[in-house]
């Protein structure tokens, strides 16, 4: 088992806005068949949609980057809803590079989406989505969000096996 | 018993845009739906209608000889994991509610997101206290979850979001 190291404290980490340039860095992140286990990607087509989805909220200044030594190695994103009666509501995403993983980068980043979504006065509530098993959940308890709904049998990843998605959620009357 | 109307469908064209979009802009519907004002209305319409239909055909108008009666709508995801299901959206002419449309248009959209889409789960959302909930739990829908407090009317209520889902 991978031992807990938190990097977050050190120097060379910070967290910055997230830059167009950081697309292909994302992209070949959401390419990795470790990642791709705990999103509804599969193929270099869904891959791009996803980080134009996401080059989009850049614009808002709502998506962030993850450093080390300059070097990304994590990415989160809310995505805004268009809609005002729903527009209090924002969806949570986040990716950290394996090699990464366990040392702080993604408790990190999701307190920093949250702090990003309070930014925009309307959001109220922040959401994640998650699939049954991914290591995002133990992060998801530990800040404060709540199950909100399971629905079964959402994603499909061969003929036979299909997996919950979970939504969690966290009001941001919560401090973090 | 009464014979159920010969109803038609046919994939949405964009030129009735305004006819999806003049209905939910009727008193009192926009209380069971997301959208809150006209440029808001005019866009949902445009994904519903301009972009399904076009990208898929998968956006029906259902005619009762030359009247269009309803209109339903799949959301198909262009992502591999996620084709077998699909969120779904349907709309009942306001003036020809409560004449059994509406449970005829969801048994043909099971069958088609069945036999012309090959779906497997289907899975739509309905704010609580709308009507058409019963309709939905006598076609087989059971819940999955109620997302609380999800919609926020403009004067401040909450209004709690059911999830409902069937396999096929």
């Amino acid at each position: 088992m991978m031992s807990f190291h938190d990097i977050t404290k050190e120097s060379l980490y910070d967290i910055r806005y997230f830059d167009d340039k950081d697309s292909a860095m994302l992209t070949e992140l959401l390419m990795n068949p470790q990642i791709q286990k705990w999103f509804p990607l599969s193929s270099i087509m869904d891959v791009e949609l996803f980080v134009r989805n996401w080059t989009n909220f850049s614009k808002y200044r709502a998506a962030i980057t993850a450093v080390w030594d300059q070097k990304p190695i994590g990415f989160g994103c809310i995505f805004l809803l268009p809609y005002r009666k729903v527009a209090i509501h924002t969806m949570a995403y986040l990716v950290v590079d394996p090699e990464f993983q366990k040392k702080g980068v993604g408790t990190s980043l999701l307190r920093n989406l949250i702090h990003l979504s309070r930014e925009f006065k309307i959001i109220e509530k922040v959401q994640c989505e998650i699939y049954s098993g991914c290591p995002l959940e133990g992060i998801l308890k530990k800040l404060s969000f709540e199950k909100a709904l399971t629905q079964e049998g959402f994603v499909r990843f061969s003929e036979w096996e299909t997996s919950a998605r979970m939504v969690f959620e966290r009001s941001n009357q919560i401090e973090v | 018993m009464k014979d159920p109307i010969k109803l038609r469908y046919e994939v949405s064209k964009e030129d009735q845009i305004p006819i999806l979009a003049s209905w939910l802009s009727e008193p009192g519907i926009l209380r069971w739906f997301p959208m809150v004002n006209q440029l808001e209305i005019e866009d949902a319409c445009k994904v519903w209608i301009g972009y399904f239909a076009k990208t898929y055909g998968s956006s029906f108008t259902v005619w009762d000889g030359e009247e269009i009666v309803g209109f339903f709508n799949f959301y198909l995801s262009p992502v591999q994991k996620l084709r077998h299901q699909s969120l779904f959206s349907i709309i009942v002419h306001p003036g020809k509610r409560g004449q059994g449309i509406g449970t005829q248009m969801l048994k043909e959209l099971k069958n088609k997101a069945k036999n012309d889409f090959g779906l497997s789960l289907l899975h739509l959302e309905v704010y609580r206290e709308n009507p058409a909930r019963k309709l939905y739990l006598a076609e087989g829908f059971e819940e999955y979850g109620v997302h609380v407090d999800f919609l926020k009317e403009e004067d401040g209520t909450y209004r709690d979001k059911i999830l409902m889902q069937q396999w096929l």
